[in-house]
């Protein structure tokens, strides 16, 4: 598990662009946190780092968002949804095999996701832009890229 | 070719709502159903199953039905069927896209694909036939939030978009925030009414700047003035951050109308029920001697009448959709 | 009586119209992800091909998965709208059954594996019967091992088919009493669904529109979430 700090949005920005050179095709990246920690700004640098030019908006009400970049980025948004019956509206399984899928508040459909994927957690610091992070990889692609990850979030880590 | 008044279905899937609506003519509804508005198992009799999630497959035959008898259009009556086929949710488009070309083979009658924005912007006219272009639109949703120069009815430029949140999302995710319940614009729009405006002066992202939106921040700054300060009256800050999304959007409007020279300024979308946004509309056109076009409530949300008029316009234009056309959901309004 | 069978679960997506002489006209493509802009054209080109309107059908069938989320929303609404304005009763035939029953006649057991995607499969295995299969168990969702478990677990000779099969084919290749079907037999088609759907129809075993759909087989509340490692 790694730890790290950012000090406002553009670094939270910095960070998923870090993160994003790491994926390939068929990843999973779960985005757990609060209203306003940051899971868009997040998914925003990371879309920015793999080429994507469009604009990248919160998918709250669209439910799925889909970039072009070097690679297809799936943006999902769960928030709405009232249980994992919905999750059908998705047609995920298809949606997974597609390109890199970000998913906000994917904890809460955790079932319907794959066991392996890269779960990150952003809490709320101490200042109104500070924020704290998690990042587990589950699974052995994850197992094999914890070296590389711990390299390109160096910058932010913190003990933990 | 389709005559003046010839009746054609329009069918809505794109996210939430499976519509449908008839309209004769790109302008008489003669019938607008939409699924989360009436109770499907009293009008079917217990037909329709309890089914989770949007159910658009199982919604979709029950909600043309009801559109075709409240019409009392006659199925060999129907000019041609118009279905939205992008942007939204895929799994969604693709259950009104087949579901109108379904109706187009066995009717034997064109099939058109709709973009949703543009159905939107065609929402207006439903209420306010005698509109006068250029206007320019503030389309603001939970989805969506744009402003776009409508020069002819099928000739538009989009001037500005937003470039995180939507407008309404911030209202409901400021409103879920605050606890005040779903849907979160019309529990602030109440709340508001209670509060003073001018309370707290939360920020205006990007105001004098350019034509795109942000409300990403404007959200934050709303949270964190709640935590900071949870005592604050509740209808002061839900007015306050109901003032600074509506001074954004009237304020690159009106700039815009001056900018292009229109004659109006025309709400769209789910956020143009709201009432601060429709007064400051209303004040800024009398100032600037613009027109006000503000939508009824039915025509604000998502719907299908919207969708029959647009392909009503688009038929007339462009001629029958292939039915090779499948669901995009990305699909940007066309520009031109 | 003429039936219009739509297929849409796979990734190959077709129609054919059919009666009791057998299949007049079939249409199919194998193009994933395609089935929206597919499926209404190929609809238009059999009726032409087999000289019937729809006008002219007297029932419509339709294969409602389990398969493709996105192939299933397509082929299912376009089958219960069709058969809804055209005020005709419908026939709904799983996608599992339909592959395994072109394989009527092999006299073994029939394990048919559908590609469900994130590594798992829709599984059913079929005994024959004069003129038809009967469903010996499933249809589930899993991974392909269960499949080979259960296989080697009845210790039947077995025929294996469908896309699952062919896209897991090692895992099958090499068991004792154990075969891939050919290829050609690993989608569901319209073809079959039209002959099976007539069978059906004689026996009157319609169900009205409103009464159809899709079988995702998914239920996300039951799936055990496997604890993988973590770093």
């Amino acid at each position: 598990m790694l730890g790290c700090r950012t000090a406002g949005v553009g670094e939270t920005r910095a960070l998923g662009g870090a993160v994003a050179a790491l994926v390939d095709a068929g990843d999973v990246v779960v985005l757990v946190g609060d209203l306003g920690a940051g899971k868009t700004a997040f998914v925003q640098g990371f879309a920015a780092s793999l080429g994507v030019t469009a604009p990248v908006t919160s998918p709250t009400f669209t439910l799925a968002n889909r970039y072009e970049g070097r690679l297809v980025v799936n943006h999902l948004d769960v928030y709405r949804f009232d249980g994992p019956d919905e999750v059908s509206d998705l047609a995920l399984p298809e949606l997974l095999d597609d390109g890199v899928t970000l998913v906000e508040w994917g904890d809460t459909i955790a079932s319907a996701l794959p066991s392996e994927h890269l779960s990150v957690t952003i809490r709320f610091g101490d200042g109104d832009d500070d924020r704290s992070f998690e990042l587990r990889g589950r699974g052995e692609t994850w197992n094999r890229r914890a070296d590389r990850l711990r390299a390109a979030l160096e910058g932010w880590a913190v003990p933990c | 070719m389709t005559a003046a008044g010839d009746p054609i279905l329009g069918i809505e899937t794109s996210c939430d709502e499976t519509a449908a609506a008839v309209v004769a003519g790109g302008r008489q509804v003669l019938s607008s159903v939409v699924s989360s508005q009436i109770d499907l198992h009293a009008r079917y009799g217990g037909v329709v199953p309890e089914v989770a999630g949007r159910a658009h497959v199982e919604r979709m035959v029950p909600v043309v039905s009801q559109a075709l008898v409240e019409s009392a259009v006659d199925d060999s009556d129907i000019a041609a069927v118009g279905a939205t086929a992008g942007p939204g949710l895929v799994g969604a488009l693709l259950v009104g896209v087949s579901a109108a070309k379904a109706l187009a083979l066995v009717w034997d009658v064109p099939f058109v694909a709709v973009n949703h924005l543009e159905a939107h912007l065609h929402a207006a006219f439903l209420d306010e036939p005698s509109l006068e272009l250029p206007v320019v639109v503030v389309l603001v949703s939970g989805g969506h939030t744009m402003l776009v120069l409508m020069e002819e009815r099928l000739r538009y430029r989009i001037l500005g978009a937003t470039v995180d949140d939507a407008a309404g999302e911030a209202f409901d995710k400021v409103a879920r925030y605050m606890g005040l319940g779903y849907p979160g614009g019309p529990a602030i729009d109440q709340l508001s009414g209670q509060g003073d405006r001018e309370a707290v002066a939360f920020p205006r992202a990007m105001l004098h700047d350019g034509w795109n939106f942000s409300f990403s921040g404007l959200k934050t700054a709303v949270i964190n003035y709640l935590r900071r300060q949870p005592d604050a009256p509740a209808a002061d800050v839900a007015a306050s951050f109901q003032e600074a999304v509506a001074d954004v959007l009237v304020a690159k409007a009106r700039r815009a109308a001056a900018e292009h020279g229109a004659l109006g300024l025309c709400l769209a979308g789910g956020v143009a029920a709201n009432s601060r946004l429709r007064e400051m509309t209303l004040d800024a056109c009398t100032a600037d001697g613009l027109a006000a076009y503000l939508p009824s409530r039915a025509m604000c949300t998502d719907n299908a009448a919207m969708v029959a008029a647009a392909a009503w316009w688009r038929l007339k234009a462009d001629g029958p959709s292939p039915l090779t056309v499948g669901a995009d959901p990305s699909l940007g309004l066309p520009e031109g | 009586m003429l039936i219009l069978g739509i297929e849409s679960a796979t990734g190959r997506v077709g129609c054919a119209i059919g009666g009791h002489e057998g299949v007049r006209s079939s249409v199919q493509t194998t193009r994933d992800r395609h089935h929206a802009e597919l499926l209404a054209p190929q609809i238009q080109a059999a009726c032409s091909h087999a000289g019937v309107a729809l006008q002219d059908l007297g029932a419509v069938a339709v294969d409602v998965g389990p398969g493709l989320y996105t192939g299933l929303r397509v082929g299912v609404t376009t089958a219960v709208t069709m058969a809804h304005a055209l005020r005709v009763p419908m026939v709904a035939v799983s996608s599992l059954d339909l592959v395994a029953y072109p394989l009527r006649h092999t006299g073994r057991t029939i394990a048919v594996v559908i590609d469900a995607r994130r590594s798992e499969v829709f599984h059913a295995r079929y005994g024959c019967l004069p003129g038809g299969v009967q469903r010996l168990d499933g249809p589930e969702v899993g991974p392909p091992d269960h499949v080979v478990s259960q296989i080697l677990a009845t210790g039947d000779e077995t025929l294996v088919v469908g896309d699952g099969a062919e896209r897991y084919a090692s895992m099958f290749e090499g068991l004792r009493g154990v075969e891939l079907a050919d290829p050609g037999f690993a989608h569901p088609s319209a073809e079959s669904l039209v002959l099976l759907a007539h069978a059906l129809a004689l026996r009157e075993e319609f169900v009205r529109p409103d009464e159809i759909q899709p079988l995702y087989l998914r239920r996300p509340d039951a799936q055990p979430h496997q604890t993988a490692s973590s770093s």
